[in-house]
């Protein structure tokens, strides 16, 4: 244990920044009791070759199931770590999976995913007593996960959904989904989960909205890009707006100046991804022609990380550890106020581990530039 | 805050608002698609988001609520098993019928059913538990049907409150109440000292009210015996005993009326039997009591009165009535009696009754006899007087007439001397016919009027003056004027009796006064004499008539002068009196009223006579049917020197003066004459038939008033008969001379 925080006790945590796929595999497998393991999760550094990666962990693990995804960066026992390999082991006697592999996400085939992912469910028996929850993670670059998400919601409606979507570092070239030791692209996996612990999911971000509006007068929904913003060329009003030139436009402005949508008092975020040459802007969530939408500013993000972060068990008991979903550009923007250390701190207090995606999936909701996470609390004392 | 930036000029940003809105209303048109872009599943979710979480707010509300509610109702179910615990009552609650709380106490009253006490039993189940509890001895009431009687209470109201009796001498007080529709509350209450506090303190007055009672039974002063309903005896007193003569073995409580009523029977206590039957006595019981009074074998009488009680036995009671019944029968005796006295002195009466009856008839009878005699008398008298004074009158008139004749011839002394007794005979007349008039009730037989006293007394000195000499009385008279109230010719006559006494029993040279004065309102007329007195033997006999006090010398005077006075004076309440000594004279006064302001009427007969020796040269015509008294009257007149025509009646009155022509200077006429016919009908036919106001003199015997006003109105004088020729030479001539001085009145 690094700095004498204690380690979550129900789960197994290794990680490895080895440059090469089967030495950090081998790393991190050495952590996991194949026998004890119910699955693995595994978040992988985009620096990593993945077929080599899918082949060491067939090799390593044998048949404990792994799923995962490609990350744009990772949380680990050290807070913030780029390029390392994170590898979580959930033990059997707590924690039982069911998982669907949902391929062909373009074009979406609502009734193909709700037939599978019933087929699954209907699988798999509950245990009495246990909780249920799924986790999503999702090829970041398909543009799907909004109907995605609402379509699993609609289908499993007693099961909370909690996914990130895979990155691609900051390339946003391609992005993969683990599952049964092997990398899928266009494809989303749905692991659902049965655990004995007690289960606390959510979500924040830090953003509150100007006064400023800005309404989609020309886009293409599709490919979630729009051309027009208030009947001017999107980038640049976007940067008429923010403040900024056109040619400054870049991620971490993106990712300063969130464009929010608002439904009875919540603010939801559309993040920017890009501005493309003909000067529109590509987002990372759904965006639509007509659409009213508010540009946001950033507070402070320490305080409501800490605050976003201190759950509490029904009992008064802070979680056992947090599976978190944490968006790139949130990272972005720690590292450009340099907050990169004190963030991570937070993190490791909090016992956070999980990666930096795309976009984040709660409550049947796709965002972005928010941290979803799903609290994990220990059963009473006594129990181990 | 601005959408379209404000650098760009005008129509680029007219344009760019024109795509703004643009944009919107084709959003606005998509809103109500069925949406299944990423945008719109965004939406829904985010708005499902949003419901939910309103929906847990509220479901996190309510389910604190119902932990407070819970919370509460825990609480109070609590509190009211506190309550419940401490309550010295027993206490159950049911509702909607059924058993919903209750105490230990409750439980625990009856202990053989109290483990059937559980939630849930209805009530009729409980009062059905209750019944047949081997611990309840009894209830006042029959519990039945306890619910059907509770709908028909209003809440709030006790509707049944019974007492309840546990074996041990416990009691407990059982109350039902609805407390509202749904709710029945059962109390029940331990009031076991009280009842039996009640039962003591009942007792004690029971006894204290029976010593009391005993008491004063004995010391009644009547017998009183009461008997159960079943007729046996249960408390009597001494004197109970004492009066009947039974004694206290055979009053024992428990004995039967039927024994009693034999044992009074053998020993010949009462002998009645209809009293000692005792059907009568069941028969009267039930008609409500019995009074009756029976004779005690002992003498004594008895009062027996049997009144019900209210518990269907019946009370006797004794009194001695013996006393009051003596003295009942003594009454009834004595009203016996009475009733027969009343009813002999009421036929007495009766008796008598019709005996008066007789007598007053007989009474009546004679009255009506008297009357009829007084008036037959009356009647007779009135023609007595007529028909005696007609040949009076006559014989008057000749008298006088051969008194003048025989003027100087030695017949002179045997005239004078028969007139003297004609005279005496006339007076004696005039008094008999005065007395029986008065003596009669006729009430016409004196007219009281206003009389001039004075000129009345002139007249009775001027008649007596030549009697007066011929016995050598000096006769004076007082004058005076005065007027009184009475009749003026009995008056007249009385006075002159009384004068005419007066000289007659004076001897010669003495004196007779007569006079009259005023005493108050009254008048007294003295006819005083210095005669030979009245002794006092005689004062009262001398007004009798024909008496004649003793030293009267004899021959003198008559006998019914006095009495006439007499008479007179009662008739006209004129009281009489006398004052005399023998040898020394008498006084006879007489007191009179004295009357009005009026002038007396004069009598022009008493007027003073005048002197013969004026001319009396007057053509007079004389009406009278009798013969004798023309006669008589002629001669009279003739030889005074008148001329006279002298006719019975009127036709031959106005034809005598139709023949002659002569008009006479005045008419004599007598009132009275043949048939219809009178002196005035002559006079109004005369002057009628004259054309003349002639002057007239009526004669007549008849005094009334009624006839003298009639003259009067006629303006006819009036003289009355036996004629005093004294007055009528006067009258004439003034009648005469009145006509001549023209005056019409008189």
């Amino acid at each position: 244990m690094r700095d004498g925080m204690t380690a979550p006790r129900h789960v197994s945590v290794a990680q490895s920044c080895a440059v090469e796929a089967s030495v950090a595999v081998a790393d991190v497998a050495s952590a996991v009791d194949p026998a004890g393991t119910a699955f693995v999760l595994v978040f992988v550094p985009n620096t990593l070759v993945l077929d080599d990666v899918a082949r060491a962990l067939g090799a390593q693990l044998g048949d404990v199931p792994v799923f995962g995804c490609t990350s744009a960066g990772q949380i680990t026992q050290d807070g913030y770590t780029s390029d390392a390999l994170l590898l979580m082991a959930f033990p059997k006697s707590r924690f039982r999976c069911a998982s669907v592999l949902i391929e062909g996400l373009r074009p979406f085939s609502f009734s193909a995913i709700a037939t599978a992912v019933e087929e699954t469910q209907a699988g798999f028996r509950p245990c009495a007593g246990w909780n249920r929850l799924a986790l999503l993670f999702t090829d970041g670059l398909s543009k799907q996960e909004d109907l995605l998400v609402s379509t699993l919601a609609t289908v499993l409606p007693d099961i909370p959904v909690f996914g990130g979507s895979a990155g691609d570092g900051l390339d946003f070239a391609e992005t993969f989904v683990l599952q049964d030791g092997r990398f899928h692209t266009d494809a989303a996996v749905l692991l659902m989960i049965e655990t004995s612990l007690d289960v606390q999911g959510f979500s924040f971000d830090h953003f509150q909205p100007t006064g400023q509006q800005l309404i989609i007068t020309r886009a293409d929904p599709e490919e979630r890009l729009v051309f027009e913003i208030n009947g001017a060329p999107a980038a640049q009003e976007y940067a008429r707006l923010v403040g900024c030139a056109r040619e400054a436009l870049s991620p971490e402005v993106f990712a300063e100046n969130p464009i929010l949508v608002h439904h009875e008092g919540n603010y939801f975020v559309r993040a920017v991804a890009d501005a493309t040459e003909d000067d529109a802007l590509s987002f990372m969530a759904a965006i639509d022609d007509g659409v009213i939408m508010t540009l946001g500013c950033g507070e402070e993000m320490i305080d409501s990380l800490r605050t976003g972060l201190a759950r509490e068990s029904a009992a008064g008991e802070r979680p056992d550890f947090i599976l978190g979903f944490d968006c790139v550009l949130r990272r972005l923007e720690v590292e450009q106020k340099q907050l990169c250390r004190p963030v991570s701190e937070i993190f490791r207090e909090a016992r956070v581990l999980g990666f930096n995606t795309y976009g984040e999936q709660h409550r049947g909701v796709h965002m972005n530039q928010t941290f979803v996470g799903v609290a994990f609390f220990g059963p009473e004392d006594g129990k181990a | 805050m601005n959408l379209i930036d404000p650098d760009e000029p005008t129509d680029v940003r007219i344009a760019r608002q024109e795509r703004i809105i643009a944009a919107l209303m084709r959003r606005a048109d998509r809103r109500d698609e069925m949406n299944l872009s990423a945008y719109g599943a965004f939406q829904s979710a985010i708005e499902l988001q949003a419901q939910v979480a309103a929906k847990t707010r509220d479901l996190e509300e309510v389910a604190t609520e119902l932990e407070t509610v819970r919370g509460d109702r825990a609480r109070t179910q609590r509190n009211l098993h506190d309550a419940l615990s401490v309550m010295q009552e027993g206490f159950a609650l049911f509702t909607d019928g059924h058993l919903n709380v209750c105490n230990q106490l409750f439980r625990t009253v009856l202990p053989d059913i109290a483990g059937e006490i559980v939630a849930g039993l209805t009530l009729d189940g409980y009062f059905d538990l209750m019944v047949r509890s081997r611990h309840l001895v009894s209830t006042d009431h029959k519990i039945h049907h306890p619910a059907s009687q509770l709908k028909k209470t209003p809440d709030g109201a006790m509707a049944m409150s019974l007492m309840i009796e546990l074996a041990g001498d416990i009691w407990y007080q059982l109350g039902l109440q609805r407390t509202s529709p749904d709710n029945v509350v059962l109390l029940l209450t331990e009031v076991t000292p009280i009842v039996r506090q009640n039962r003591s303190e009942k007792k004690t007055l029971i006894d204290q009210q029976a010593d009391y009672l005993q008491a004063v039974f004995e010391t009644m002063t009547s017998g009183v015996c009461t008997f159960s309903p079943q007729g046996t005896v249960m408390m009597q007193n001494r004197q109970f005993r004492q009066l009947l003569g039974v004694p206290l073995a055979e009053l024992q409580p428990g004995t039967t009326l039927e024994r009693l009523l034999a044992f009074m029977q053998a020993h010949g206590l009462v002998r009645d039997d209809a009293f000692l039957e005792i059907a009568n006595w069941q028969q009267q019981l039930t008609q409500g009591g019995w009074l009756r009074r029976v004779r005690h074998g002992r003498g004594r009488m008895l009062d027996v009165q049997v009144n019900g009680l209210a518990d269907g036995g019946f009370l006797v009671e004794v009194k001695d009535v013996t006393l009051e019944s003596r003295a009942t029968e003594l009454l009834e005796n004595r009203v016996l009696e009475r009733t027969a006295e009343l009813t002999r002195a009421n036929e007495r009466l009766t008796e008598q009754f019709e005996e008066k009856a007789r007598v007053e008839e007989e009474l009546r009878l004679a009255k009506e006899r008297a009357e009829a005699a007084v008036s037959s008398k009356t009647r007779f008298l009135a023609a007595a007087s007529h028909d005696l004074l007609q040949p009076i009158n006559a014989a008057k008139l000749l008298i006088s007439t051969l008194q003048e004749a025989a003027q100087g011839s030695h017949l002179l002394p045997m005239v004078d001397r028969l007139h003297r007794a004609f005279t005496s005979t006339e007076q004696l007349l005039h008094a008999l016919l005065d007395i029986s008039r008065l003596s009669s009730s006729d009430p016409d037989a004196v007219t009281p009027t206003e009389v001039d006293l004075g000129a009345l007394m002139e007249g009775v000195f001027a008649d007596q003056l030549p009697l007066s000499e011929f016995r050598e009385v000096r006769l004076d008279v007082v004058p005076c004027r005065v007027v009184v109230r009475s009749d003026p010719v009995y008056l007249h006559r009385s006075v002159q009796n009384l004068v005419v006494n007066a000289i007659q029993y004076t001897e010669a040279g003495g004196r007779v006064l007569l006079g009259a004065r005023r005493r108050g309102s009254k008048v007294v007329l003295e006819v005083r004499d210095t005669g030979i007195g009245i002794d006092h033997v005689d004062q009262k006999r001398i007004f009798e008539e024909f008496a004649r006090a003793e030293n009267a010398v004899f021959g003198t005077g008559m006998g019914l002068g006095l009495s006439v006075v007499d008479r007179t004076c009662r008739h006209l309440g004129h009281a009489l009196s006398l004052r005399s000594a023998p040898g020394r004279g008498s006084v006879f006064s007489i007191e009179l009223e004295r009357a009005g302001n009026g002038t007396a009427r004069a009598d022009p007969a008493t007027r003073g006579q005048g002197k013969a020796d004026t001319a009396f040269d007057h053509t007079v015509l004389v009406i009278e049917n009798d013969a004798e008294v023309l006669f008589a009257t002629r001669q009279r007149l003739e030889r005074w020197g008148a001329r006279v025509l002298g006719v019975p009646s009127t036709p031959e009155a106005c034809c005598t003066l139709d023949e002659t022509g002569v008009v006479p200077d005045i008419v004599l006429a007598d009132y009275h004459l043949d048939g219809d016919d009178t002196g005035l009908a002559a006079v109004a036919a005369l002057r009628d038939g004259t054309g003349h106001h002639l002057p007239a003199i009526l004669i007549t015997a008849d005094r009334s008033e009624l006839l003298r006003r009639m003259a009067a109105r006629e303006d006819v004088s009036v003289i009355s008969k036996p004629v005093k020729l004294s007055r009528l030479r006067p009258l004439i001539d003034w009648a005469i001379q009145r006509h001549r001085g023209g005056g019409q009145g008189g």
